[in-house]
């Protein structure tokens, strides 16, 4: 029996409880995949200028991040046509309306609000492996 | 008549007389004689000159000249001579002749008979003058005393001369019709005295008493009252003068200047007026050649508010101006300057002149720049229409402008006080969402993971931290909320109608759940915030929703009307504005009224937690929605029988 590649997931938070959560979750569900944490935007962006770079299945967003935070990893990511093709997801503390019309407008596949319960995020996490692996 | 067209005809007049006189002793005369016996004309060298032929000696016969005659007026010279040789009847007419080389004359002939002893006429003699140069001053002296009458008439001159020794008086006509009498119509022993003015009789009889007695010349105004009680000023000139005869004259000319003092008055009266006008603006007003750069007027004002005295400006001209103007002012204002004088010239037909509107800095003695708006018109064109002088009305705005400026800015401070209290509000939310969240989230996995080891204490102690930070994470989420509503403030015409019902589509769940009805009246089109009106409509249902009372389900009612005159009265709401009232009543569980200014304060609660959930930021979101309307809510509760919230907000354009 030949296992399917494994896809590569990349997490990118500032928050490490936040990182392993979210891992925790999706491996709660069983979806074992390749999950590469990044702390911040200038560490993804970094990653895509080595050539040729390893591209991911997901890409995983926070919003509000110290340095290159959320709004401008889309910005840029949306902007090459080499990348612009990868899924992200928008997944931040901030439930404003303002926060998710901006992460639309520039070209987020999706926008979910952290919810408070682990449980939740379980429900989410497998949600999103559902739909977008 | 000007003063010009007056000196130049009495000099031409002076001139003819003078030439007349030339014209009488440079007369050349020239002597003819015929003896009948001997049948023998005798002419003198002169008359060959008159002729224009070499004087000749033997008998020259007249009719060798018949030829020069002017062909209408031969047969006259020949019907005069033949009444002289027969009829012996002295002649004296005035002929024209044409000379070979075409030139004219106008020849005078007299003649007479020489008789001997006998009383037998032998020869006949007489004389011939050239009167053409004569002919044409005596022309030109007609001609010259018509002028002299018509511009008498026009300037309403006359003169008059009083002969000491005969006492007797000389009024040309023009006199007469001054004092509006008959031309000619007085003695030459009568006198214009009764006409005098009874408050002038002294000055005139000063006056003449010195022309006569010191023979002083005279300048001066009197006034006189006619026969039809009109009242007349008048200019008297003149002086006394000898007689060719060794007597002396009084002469002099009188005008009627009447209208012309009238006019000056009206003039006076008018520049006064205007004077005073400029003298009390508090605005500078200046005029000035645009091509010279010279002022003809400048006001006080501009002492008040520049500094610098109209004199100064007056001599320096606009050079001065312009050098005081702010020198980033001044490019644009100069183009502006050129570019409305050329569309001024180019002007044509009928039409106002247009005023142009200017905003620029001037310096002020003591070197501060004051903000002054200008308004500039065409003041004067030439004859081809092209502007000449341009007046400007300059106001010192530099308070009002500093105002602006500093509303400007108190603006631009609360935006982005504003701004920056909104992103606060959001990084403070964010921020401290994040360690709720991870109490909410760890205390969650604690209870999944340590599911087995936890005891009963532990499991509840747990959940209370996660709803205690549940509830905070809503109190965050609120105050997040109100933030964002009170940071739009853009206000459109709205239909209430449908905002009412978005809040109720909100709320769609819990109205089934609890089988509340909700009835409410037309509501009208008015210019507000829809997300601010969204959420204070539904605020308001949900509280009603909140505090029905057990087992009785919801009904509320929401009414509006226009205020009346007589409630934005008792209301104490400003009078000039018109007023739409809303009310939302409900049968809920009501409350105490003596908090009902209370429930409106942010987290206040009337009510225990457990009872009813929410962390009491509803209402106060209510009251700041209508404040930002400028606006007002207020409740009025029963207790067990209903609430009944009232918002009266203005109506605007």
């Amino acid at each position: 029996m030949t296992q399917a590649a494994k896809h590569s997931i990349f997490i990118v938070d500032d928050d490490q409880d936040d990182r392993e959560s979210i891992r925790d979750a999706f491996l709660a569900s069983k979806h074992h995949q390749d999950y590469i944490f990044m702390k911040n935007g200038e560490q993804l962006i970094g990653h895509f200028t080595d050539v040729p770079a390893k591209l991911p299945s997901l890409i995983l967003l926070d919003l509000n991040m110290p340095g290159k935070d959320g709004r401008d990893v889309l910005k840029e990511m949306k902007a090459n046509k080499t990348y612009n093709l990868i899924p992200i997801i928008v997944l931040t503390t901030s439930s404003s309306e303002k926060d998710r019309k901006v992460s639309y407008e520039l070209g987020a596949n999706c926008f979910l609000t952290k919810p408070n319960s682990f449980r939740e995020l379980v429900e989410i996490t497998d949600c999103i492996a559902k739909l977008w692996l | 008549m000007d003063v010009t067209g007056k000196t130049k005809m009495l000099r031409e007049l002076l001139e003819s007389r003078e030439l007349y006189k030339q014209a009488q002793e440079l007369a050349h005369i020239g002597n003819w004689a015929y003896d009948i016996a001997a049948d023998k004309w005798t002419w003198s060298d002169e008359l060959y000159r008159i002729y224009d032929m070499e004087p000749q000696p033997g008998n020259l016969k007249p009719e060798l000249t018949k030829a020069y005659r002017h062909p209408d007026d031969s047969e006259l010279v020949d019907e005069q001579m033949r009444i002289l040789r027969e009829l012996h009847i002295p002649c004296d007419i005035v002929y024209r002749m044409i000379l070979p080389n075409d030139t004219s004359k106008q020849l005078q002939l007299r003649g007479d008979v020489r008789r001997n002893e006998d009383g037998k006429v032998t020869s006949l003699y007489g004389t011939i003058q050239d009167i053409t140069e004569k002919q044409t001053l005596i022309d030109r002296l007609q001609k010259s005393d018509m002028l002299f009458k018509q511009a008498q008439a026009i300037a309403s001159i006359g003169n008059w001369s009083w002969d000491l020794d005969t006492k007797q008086l000389e009024w040309s006509d023009e006199i007469y019709t001054i004092y509006e009498l008959e031309p000619q119509s007085l003695k030459t022993s009568a006198t214009l005295d009764k006409y005098n003015h009874p408050d002038d009789t002294a000055i005139i009889r000063d006056t003449m008493r010195r022309a006569i007695e010191d023979r002083q010349p005279f300048d001066f105004n009197y006034r006189i009252i006619l026969k039809s009680g009109r009242t007349k000023i008048l200019h008297a000139k003149g002086g006394a003068e000898h007689d060719p005869n060794g007597g002396f004259k009084i002469y002099g000319t009188l005008q009627d200047i009447t209208e012309q003092k009238n006019i000056e008055r009206q003039l006076k009266d008018y520049k006064e007026f205007i004077e005073k006008i400029t003298d009390v603006t508090p605005s500078i007003i200046t005029s000035y050649n645009i091509n010279t750069g010279e002022y003809s007027f400048i006001n006080d004002a501009i002492e008040k508010f520049l500094g610098y005295s109209p004199s100064r400006v007056m001599e320096e001209g606009t050079a001065f101006m312009s050098s005081i103007i702010h020198p980033d002012d001044k490019q644009a204002l100069m183009e502006k300057n050129a570019k409305a004088l050329e569309e001024a010239n180019q002007m044509t037909g009928d039409f106002e002149e247009p005023v142009v509107e200017f905003k620029f800095r001037m310096r002020n003695a003591e070197g501060i720049y004051r903000w002054f708006h200008t308004y500039a018109t065409i003041f004067e064109r030439n004859d081809l229409g092209l502007v000449e002088s341009v007046l400007n009305i300059s106001i010192d705005i530099t308070d009002q402008e500093e105002a602006e400026k500093e509303l400007y800015s108190k603006n631009i401070q609360l935006q982005q006080s504003n701004t920056s209290l909104e992103e606060y509000a959001y990084v403070a939310s964010h921020d401290l969402k994040e360690p709720l969240r991870k109490i909410v989230t760890f205390s969650d996995r604690m209870l999944v993971t340590q599911k087995d080891t936890l005891n009963e204490d532990g499991k509840l102690y747990l959940n209370k931290i996660i709803t205690a930070a549940l509830r905070m994470q809503n109190m965050i989420n609120d105050l997040l909320a109100v933030s964002t509503i009170m940071g739009n403030n853009s206000f459109e015409p709205t239909d209430l109608n449908m905002v009412l019902e978005e809040a109720t589509i909100a709320l769609d769940h819990k109205i089934e759940e609890t089988g509340a009805v909700i009835e409410a009246d037309r509501l009208p089109v008015l210019a507000i915030a829809p997300s601010q009106f969204r959420q204070l409509f539904q605020n308001l249902i949900n509280n009603s929703l909140k505090f029905a009372r057990n087992g009785v389900p919801s009904h509320i009612r929401i009414t509006n009307d226009i205020l009346s005159y007589r409630a934005v009265q008792q209301y104490g709401l400003a009078k000039a504005k018109q007023y739409l009232r809303i009310t939302v009543a409900d049968n809920g569980i009501g409350f105490d009224d003596q908090y009902a200014a209370k429930i409106f304060a942010i987290f206040q609660r009337l009510h225990g937690r457990s009872e009813y959930e929410g962390t009491g930021i509803g209402l106060s979101v209510c009251k700041k929605v209508a404040e930002n309307h400028g606006g007002t809510i207020f409740a009025h509760g029963v207790e067990n029988e209903g609430a009944t919230f009232t918002l009266i907000i203005p109506i605007m354009e």
